[in-house]
């Protein structure tokens, strides 16, 4: 930053610290100046969040009602398409459209709770690994090993059939396969921001260990996090596809975009909407999340903070 | 005003050395090697010497940064080797240290508040206003704007930056203060200005000061003692203005040497050093800066010499000084003596 900059703000403070409403606005606001493109990734996935949590309840549809007389109906832009039913219906008459939102919900709870989850486990773990080392970080590392070593689908197919198929034991399988995912990418950050002088002179002050954990290494190791953690979203939504596909996700009728492509795939070549409009929603859901955990790792890091345009 | 702070007796803090994996041979790195001194009340000591002589070691492991491996280091009456963890993480209060690098000793995340707030945060129950007013005034003290103290540390320049170093050290009124090469990294316009607010700080707070550094300008300009190390031990050691005008070791004569005068004046020379740095791996036995010595004696490569008191406060480990005068040279030290004083280095 040049000494003009330093000096305009002189005349008074650069930035207040506001609260509440205000304060969330020109964070918001902050981020559209900083990374337009995370912004319109906000953007996207509120809509796609908002389309499918509570349009449906609008429509008064759950997607699971079936309309023997109407099956294979087109898209309302096709020839033959009916706007009862605006994206098509599939081999049992249910609507397209319902199912894609209903659908929806399934693929981000289980994505965000996935997430959530193998997160939590993952940082807590990798930070102490990371950051006490020793043997500590080895039973961890070994641990984590074990869990990498055990095949995901061996793991799948014993939990599930321990425990039967559900979304819950779905996101606890994705989590316990993909913690050490984050354990590792964790213990790595901390152990480079271990190594910074600012925590030598954390250790010089005084300050106890579990403040310098929260205070210094965390929110500097969070940025390598937070798009690991936005790419591994976009992965459960696919694991989610692929596991109910094979039958040991989510149990039918629920809908989910995986099941929807497995089933529609079977009629690919005379009713593509059946496996392109899931297919398009997951990319989608998949291109916002990516550019969110881009822009927010951009607007994260300090040094990039700009003033203005 | 001579009541002692610190003492540190025999420190030693060594390095092992993994050859390789199968290896049974222990190989050590002394870096600190049986460094003794003390430090009193509002006093200064400089600690010099080359690169990789061990002072930035011997900085860290007085205040067991690093773990020394032996020795003993009385602070405030206390041996802090014996504290535990966490008697230590409480007696830190009283000691802090100003790091050498003005970028990487901030947590880029932190405001300027929230870094010279830190120490506060750790060890003092005032409320947060009362802490602020605090940070305000310590901003003030080393010459920052206190409305600057929202700004992040990468929007400073380095000069600003070490003042908020010195900031954070002082905000505790810490009763040691040790210097890791504290204006090295600065532009020399800026470091005047920088040793110029040490040594007001210094004065003012009354805390002592060490003051660890190659640059001898520096030392001479801030300390009340100084302390000349060689190869992780301490070769000379005695108030700055003696050991500047009249420098006893041959190695401290050398360094003093090798700064670089102008004019010289007539009928001066100059005692440059030759050689290099020996690998501390491998010291020279007896007199570590032995091969290097211009004036060298027979039992220099083989007894180590003592560190002797020469009188006025003053200690050298040589075997010219040495009271008996050495070992099988009897009395040579007068002569040796005024050798070496023959020359006014002070007149730069």
């Amino acid at each position: 930053m040049s000494h003009e900059q330093l000096d305009a703000a002189d005349a008074g403070p650069a930035y207040r610290r506001r609260s509440g409403p205000a304060r969330a606005w020109s964070a918001l606001h902050a981020l559209l100046l900083q990374s337009p493109s995370a912004f319109i990734g906000a953007l996207i996935l509120v809509l796609i969040v908002f389309a499918c949590f509570i349009v449906p309840a609008l429509l008064g549809q759950d997607g699971e009602a079936t309309d023997l007389l109407n099956t294979f109906v087109p898209p309302v832009w096709q020839e033959g398409g009916s706007w009862a039913t605006p994206l098509g219906t599939d081999h049992l008459g249910r609507d397209t459209l319902s199912r894609i939102l209903i659908g929806g919900r399934i693929s981000l709870t289980v994505a965000f709770c996935a997430v959530a989850m193998a997160l939590s486990i993952g940082l807590v773990l990798g930070t102490l690994s990371g950051f006490y080392g020793g043997w500590i970080d080895s039973v961890i590392m070994r641990v984590g090993d074990l869990f990498l070593a055990y095949p995901f689908m061996l793991l799948t197919i014993s939990v599930i059939a321990l425990l039967g198929p559900s979304l819950t034991n779905l996101i606890i399988i994705l989590a316990l396969a993909d913690w050490v995912t984050y354990a590792r990418t964790v213990r790595g950050s901390v152990i480079a921001v271990r190594g910074k002088e600012y925590v030598r002179a954390a250790e010089a002050i005084g300050t106890p260990n579990r403040t310098i954990i929260r205070r210094h290494i965390l929110p500097n190791t969070i940025a390598p996090i937070l798009v690991l953690a936005t790419v591994r979203a976009a992965n459960y939504i696919i694991w989610e596809s692929g596991l109910s596909f094979l039958g040991m996700g989510v149990p039918p009728p629920t809908p989910t975009w995986g099941i929807m492509l497995a089933e529609g795939r079977n009629y690919i070549l005379n009713a593509w909407w059946l496996v392109t409009l899931p297919g398009l929603a997951i990319m989608f859901t998949i291109l916002s999340v990516n550019l969110l955990g881009d822009g927010l790792r951009d607007a994260m890091d300090p040094r990039l903070k700009r003033v203005g345009k | 005003m001579q009541a002692e702070l610190l003492r540190v007796k025999n420190l030693v803090r060594r390095y092992e050395l993994r050859s390789g994996l199968f290896s049974r041979q222990q190989r050590y790195i002394h870096a600190v090697d049986g460094v003794s001194f003390s430090l009193n009340r509002a006093e200064t000591l400089g600690i010099v010497g080359e690169s990789g002589c061990g002072k930035t070691t011997l900085s860290r492991a007085m205040l067991r940064l690093v773990e020394p491996d032996e020795g003993e280091i009385i602070f405030r009456g206390r041996d802090i080797r014996s504290l535990t963890k966490e008697e230590l993480r409480r007696e830190r209060r009283h000691m802090q240290i100003v790091f050498q690098d003005p970028f990487g000793s901030f947590n880029p995340r932190m405001t300027v508040r929230e870094l010279i707030d830190e120490p506060l945060s750790v060890h003092s129950r005032d409320s947060a206003a009362a802490r602020l007013e605090r940070v305000r005034e310590v901003m003030a003290k080393v010459g920052l704007d206190p409305r600057l103290c929202d700004r992040h540390p990468h929007e400073f320049s380095g000069g600003q930056r070490q003042r908020i170093g010195i900031a954070r050290a002082l905000v505790l009124r810490p009763e040691l203060i040790i210097g890791d090469e504290p204006v090295s990294a600065l532009d020399v316009s800026i470091r005047a200005q920088i040793l110029n607010l040490m040594k007001q700080l210094q004065e003012e707070s009354g805390a002592s000061f060490v003051m660890v550094s190659h640059d001898l300008g520096a030392i001479r300009f801030i300390c009340h003692r100084v302390a000349v190390m060689y190869l992780g031990r301490v070769v000379e050691e005695g108030r700055t203005e003696d050991v500047f005008r009249e420098p006893l070791h041959p190695y401290t004569r050398g360094l003093i040497d090798a700064v670089p005068v102008p004019r010289l004046r007539p009928g001066k020379t100059r005692q440059l050093l030759t050689g290099e740095i020996p690998s501390p791996v491998n010291p020279p036995r007896g007199c570590h800066f032995h091969p290097r010595c211009p004036l060298a004696l027979k039992q220099c490569n083989s007894v180590a010499p003592a560190f002797n008191e020469v009188g006025g406060g003053r200690r050298v480990a040589c075997h010219l000084f040495a009271p008996t005068g050495g070992i099988d040279t009897p009395a040579p030290v007068p002569v040796e003596k005024a050798g070496l004083a023959g020359r006014r280095p002070d007149q730069h």
